[in-house]
């Protein structure tokens, strides 16, 4: 827990730095991802907790670490950080990728569509309800 | 970690019932006629569905996926409340949300009925919810923030179904992702919008 809270800090210092690297990294197509993004709103917002935590500032975030967001233990055991690739192998399968997680989806199949949504998920932190998220 | 027995308890009617008979029952009465009672029932036909060396554990993951839901369902209902309480809603346009938050009730509520046959502790509503309230300025934009919701809760059971071990359970998710659809085609239609966008959902 006390390394979490550590990269928590150190996510905190290098996110603005981050964010844009990580949204040039994504190779996919955001435009498409934002559809796809209607899907995720079942239990997701940027900029709101919901059954599923806000996504704001998702790419570079220490896993678990939203304030206020009540998460599963599997959640907030995990020490990893949400990249395009945890992401990717997160997304094809929640439930394989993390057992515990309350991400009750059989996952997104196909590659293509998960690389547009991280796309979407990368350039969020540019929407008005991601401004001055850390 | 907790390990969830599968021991439904039976009573009544049911307890009068074969499974054998039960699912011929359901056969013919088909799943758009599920009631909260009858989701209730398809989970106390679960354990036919599970096998023997994984119940425990596939049984919790169904849990889980029944919760994710009721957390849904919980926020929906609340959803519906701040919107019949904005003061922005037609009389016989709160009628129907009104009714369809009846919906989401009954749908927590055969949920909830389907996690304690599991052996489960079904999750409650939160104590309060972060909706965007200060853009709902007139019925349009409360029309549009429930359509949203109703159009994620759809997607929601789209993904669940897959995942339920119990096929059952698949199968109710399924009627209540009916519903759900219902919801949206008729929000949408009040809004001027096409009821039914596609020939497909994604």
């Amino acid at each position: 827990m006390l390394c979490k809270g550590l990269c928590l800090v150190a996510g905190l210092a290098a996110c603005c730095l981050n964010a844009e690297a990580i949204e040039k990294q994504a190779p996919g197509d955001a435009t498409r991802g934002e559809l796809l993004y209607a899907q995720c709103r079942a239990c997701h917002s940027p900029g709101r907790n919901r059954t599923g935590p806000r996504h704001c500032g998702l790419l570079g975030r220490q896993v678990g670490t939203v304030k206020g967001f009540d998460y599963s233990n599997a959640m907030q055991q995990a020490d990893f950080t949400w990249t395009i690739q945890t992401l990717d192998g997160f997304l094809s399968a929640p439930m394989d990728y993390m057992p515990g997680t309350r991400m009750a989806i059989a996952g997104i199949q196909f590659g293509q569509d998960r690389q547009d949504l991280i796309a979407y998920l990368a350039a969020m932190n540019r929407l008005a309800e991601c401004q001055g998220e850390k | 970690m907790k390990i969830f027995r599968h021991t439904p308890s039976r009573s009544g009617l049911l307890e009068e019932m074969s499974d054998h008979s039960r699912r011929l029952f359901l056969q013919r009465t088909g799943v758009a006629t599920l009631s909260a009672t009858g989701i209730a029932l398809l989970s106390g036909c679960a354990n036919a569905s599970y096998g023997p060396d994984k119940e425990g554990k596939v049984v919790a993951r169904d849990i889980t996926i029944l919760n994710t839901a009721i957390s849904a369902e919980h926020e929906a209902v609340a959803a519906y409340q701040a919107g019949a309480e904005s003061g922005l809603l037609q009389a016989g346009v709160l009628r129907i949300a009104l009714q369809f938050q009846g919906h989401h009730k009954a749908h927590v509520e055969a949920l909830e009925k389907a996690v304690n046959a599991l052996g489960g502790s079904s999750v409650g509503p939160k104590t309060d919810y972060d909706f965007p309230l200060e853009k709902l300025n007139n019925q349009t934009d409360v029309l549009e923030f429930a359509a949203g919701l109703e159009r994620g809760a759809v997607s929601a059971y789209a993904g669940a179904i897959g995942v339920f071990e119990d096929r059952d359970l698949a199968k109710a998710a399924a009627s209540i992702l009916a519903d759900e659809a219902m919801h949206w085609a008729v929000l949408r239609n009040a809004l001027g919008l096409d009821p039914v966008p596609g020939a497909f959902f994604s």
